[in-house]
């Protein structure tokens, strides 16, 4: 079998969660007219952590690296790349990976920079990560995913308040032997659909000033300075948009459901999770549902997921895993991966 | 990875410095201008975006290729003033520019690297994903983000946008390339209250009197001039002559060196340490300004028309700045395709 | 180059006639000591001079024979 050293793979992940707990209870308290079974009953979520004032996703990311870096005992000098994926980050400019090089103490010939993607974030940066080390410009990789949402939400719109929780994500990437016929990234299916970009918006968190069209279906009265989601609109993009990805990914692949062990779809609600896992025929004991402590972290959804159920020993070395992120832009993304994870 | 073609947009608005006068005096103007070498600059009309430059710029581009809009694999803008944070910007581009639902889609953020980076980015999706065509997007409406009453900075920084294609077909025209990071340095061109870490107020709008009587808020653009100097000169030329080492070139055998378009001052320290002639060095800062990581493809464009379109060029690209963060391209380009520059 | 040169050097980057600018001269009285001033005696220590400036150090000179130590090193 060719063999190549040259092969981006998964190697280990950590995540952070900010201290402070949001709970269906204390939602509830003030929000009366939902009770806690009904917030569960409709997200599968009982808790949310939430950044502190002055807590930001650059501080979650910088300690979820600095746990990854401290576990895997990985050389600070050796990694050669640094990727933020976060939509709240420190500053506009400077690009906040920058800032996170020197908190982590990285070297000068680490290239650094943030993109901006939401819950498609994780695959996507896997993808751009691969794309940086099999193209010979890097050799080990920290992809971090981060964001804070909660300083986004109204704390009158409860649709988003039960959803979104903040948290961070430290995966590193590197170069390992593997062979060709089985990559341990990849392959991946991407998409976009730039005309749903108003279903999930903070029409005034850019440079575009605010225009009425931009805002025409949030209603009247709704601050523009606050994240907006069109929870009927993004259920119907994704039930008509993952279904066929999951299938276009095994295609792909050249593989079906029963080649694969586990499959780790972006942990947006406990609900979609479940009509979409019908709808593909995806058996439950494969189907990894772990937002329940967490909520939706955004881009952190999928590599927290990882991470738990790598610590509850359900995800072994050799495994193949399917990863199906989806959501706002709108923008998804799908691959697969083979846990090649550490020892410890 | 084969440079296909360049086009770039920018405002019809020219402001000259003269126009300030009355506001700064004109002795005072006269010496910035003397030191920046930046007589107009362009700038935007108020309802106009970054990612509206970028998008008559890639509308041209693929005009003029003949391509079909579903042969682009993936969309990078690079940008520090996208239309919002949330969601990215690229896809609202994906969908202006009527690209497929399969495009890979991400924003960056970055500012005077933004191009450099963007190549190496563009060529890792090219080379380590196997695409075979990748639009990078690039530019800034940095004058939106500049407080007009503080001439450190308002003289000096231009808007446009630029766009480039790039494909995997045809021979490999990067012959060296080399980025880092340094974030010690991060502060040194920052907007302060832009991001998370200092959540912007009503206050953060408020122009405030800083030094030597420069007003500002810490929404705007502040930049310590000699620290960026300091760092400009320490990174810069080590890194050309790193790119030229693994190039295999000389400095000689270089058609053209394009330096990010800083201001005069710097570039013409910048030469001269490299023992680069001017007539090596072109530059168009002094009609559009410091235009960001448009001023490397602005300067393509501008200057540069008929010897890129004439046949084979060796070039040494050199980013600086935003990070801090540094990249160099050594390419040898063949018959690039620069579109006329747009103004709107 | 001497430290005499240097201080002629800096006299002309600063805009001043160098029969006003000694060791003792403090450098805020000097009409070119601004931002852009500050650029031109960087681009002297690290072109003419190779001395690698440390911006803060700079910043915290006082006067012209402060600026001079910072530069001793590479004078004759």
């Amino acid at each position: 079998m060719p063999q190549t050293h040259n092969k981006a793979s998964l190697t280990a992940v950590e995540y952070c969660l900010p201290d402070r707990v949001l709970t269906n209870e204390d939602i509830a308290a003030a929000h009366p007219e939902w009770s806690v079974e009904k917030i569960y009953e409709k997200t599968g979520i009982c808790r949310r952590h939430i950044a502190a004032e002055g807590e930001t996703a650059a501080d979650l990311a910088f300690r979820a690296a600095e746990a990854l870096l401290d576990r895997t005992g990985c050389p600070r000098e050796e990694i050669d790349l640094l990727v933020l994926c976060t939509q709240t980050p420190d500053y506009a400019l400077p690009t906040t990976a920058c800032v996170l090089q020197h908190r982590l103490g990285l070297p000068t010939t680490c290239a650094a920079f943030d993109y901006n993607l939401g819950c498609s974030g994780f695959v996507y940066g896997l993808a751009i990560v691969k794309s940086m080390l099999e193209g010979g410009q890097a050799s080990k990789a920290l992809l971090l995913t981060a964001d804070t949402y909660s300083k986004w939400l109204s704390p009158d719109d409860k649709g988003v308040l039960t959803i979104f929780g903040d948290g961070a994500a430290a995966t590193l990437v590197e170069l390992v032997d593997a062979p060709d016929s089985e990559p341990p990234l990849g392959p991946f299916v991407y998409g976009t659909d730039g005309g749903g970009f108003d279903r999930l918006i903070v029409p005034g968190s850019g440079a575009r000033p605010i225009r009425e069209e931009d805002c025409a279906r949030m209603g009247e009265g709704r601050p523009k300075d606050r994240l907006f989601m069109d929870g009927p609109e993004i259920f119907t993009f994704t039930i008509r948009t993952v279904p066929r990805t999951v299938k276009a990914l095994l295609a792909r692949a050249a593989c079906t459901l029963k080649d694969l062990d586990l499959i780790v779809y972006h942990q947006a609600n406990a609900y979609i999770l479940e009509y979409l896992r019908n709808r593909s025929k995806i058996p439950v004991e494969k189907f990894v549902v772990e937002l329940e402590g967490k909520g939706n972290t955004v881009s952190s959804t999928i590599p927290i997921a990882l991470r738990d159920i790598e610590m509850q020993g359900r995800l072994k070395p050799g495994m193949r895993l399917a990863l199906v992120a989806f959501g706002v832009g709108y923008s998804w993304a799908a691959g697969l991966i083979r846990w090649h994870g550490r020892a410890n | 990875m084969r440079l296909v073609a360049v086009s770039c947009c920018v405002p019809r608005n020219s402001v000259s410095a003269e126009a300030v006068y009355e506001r700064f005096g004109q002795e005072e103007v006269q010496k910035i201008v003397r030191n920046s070498g930046v007589r107009a600059r362009r700038i935007v009309a108020p309802s106009v975006t970054t990612s509206d430059l970028c998008f008559e710029s890639a509308q041209a581009l693929l005009d003029a290729s003949g391509w079909d809009r579903s042969s682009i694999d993936a969309v990078v803008f690079v940008t520090q003033t996208p239309d919002y944070g949330i969601p990215a910007t690229s896809h609202i581009l994906q969908d202006r520019l009527g690209l497929s639902d399969r495009t890979f889609c991400f924003d960056v953020n970055l500012g005077c690297t933004g191009f450099t980076h963007g190549l190496l980015l563009g060529e890792g999706l090219l080379d380590g994903l196997g695409m075979n065509r990748v639009l990078v997007l690039v530019g800034d409406t940095t004058s939106r983000s500049c407080s007009q009453w503080d001439r450190s900075v308002c003289l000096l920084f231009g808007d446009a946008g630029g766009a480039v294609l790039l494909e995997r077909e045809g021979p490999q025209q990067v012959a060296g390339r080399v980025w880092g990071a340094d974030g010690s340095g991060a502060l040194f061109i920052q907007r302060p209250a832009s991001g998370f870490r200092h959540q912007a107020t009503a206050e953060s709008f408020v122009l405030k009197e800083t030094e030597g009587g420069n007003r500002r808020s810490d929404m705007d653009t502040v930049m310590d001039g000699a620290q960026i100097f300091n760092f400009t000169i320490k990174r810069v030329p080590p890194m050309v002559n790193d790119v030229l080492a693994k190039a295999e070139w000389t400095a000689d055998e270089v058609d053209a060196f394009v330096f990010h378009q800083a201001n005069k001052f710097i570039i013409d320290y910048l030469r001269r340490k490299l023992k680069v002639p001017a007539e090596k060095a072109p530059t168009c800062l002094e009609e559009f300004g410091n235009t960001s990581s448009a001023s490397i493809p602005l300067t393509m464009v501008t200057r540069m028309r008929e010897q890129l379109e004439a046949g084979p060029a060796k070039l040494v690209l050199v980013g600086f700045g935003v990070g801090l963060s540094w990249s160099s391209v050594a390419m040898q380009t063949e018959g690039v395709r620069v579109l006329p520059l747009i103004e709107v | 180059m001497t430290k005499a040169e240097f201080i002629e050097e800096l006299a002309i980057i600063l805009n001043e006639d160098p029969e006003n600018v000694k060791p003792e001269t403090e450098v805020e009285s000097l009409a070119g000591w601004d931002s852009t001033g500050l650029l031109g005696v960087i681009a002297l220590l690290d072109g003419d001079l190779g001395v690698s400036v440390d911006v803060d150090g700079l910043r915290d000179c006082r006067t012209v024979g402060d600026l001079v130590d910072l530069a001793s090193v590479k004078l004759d």
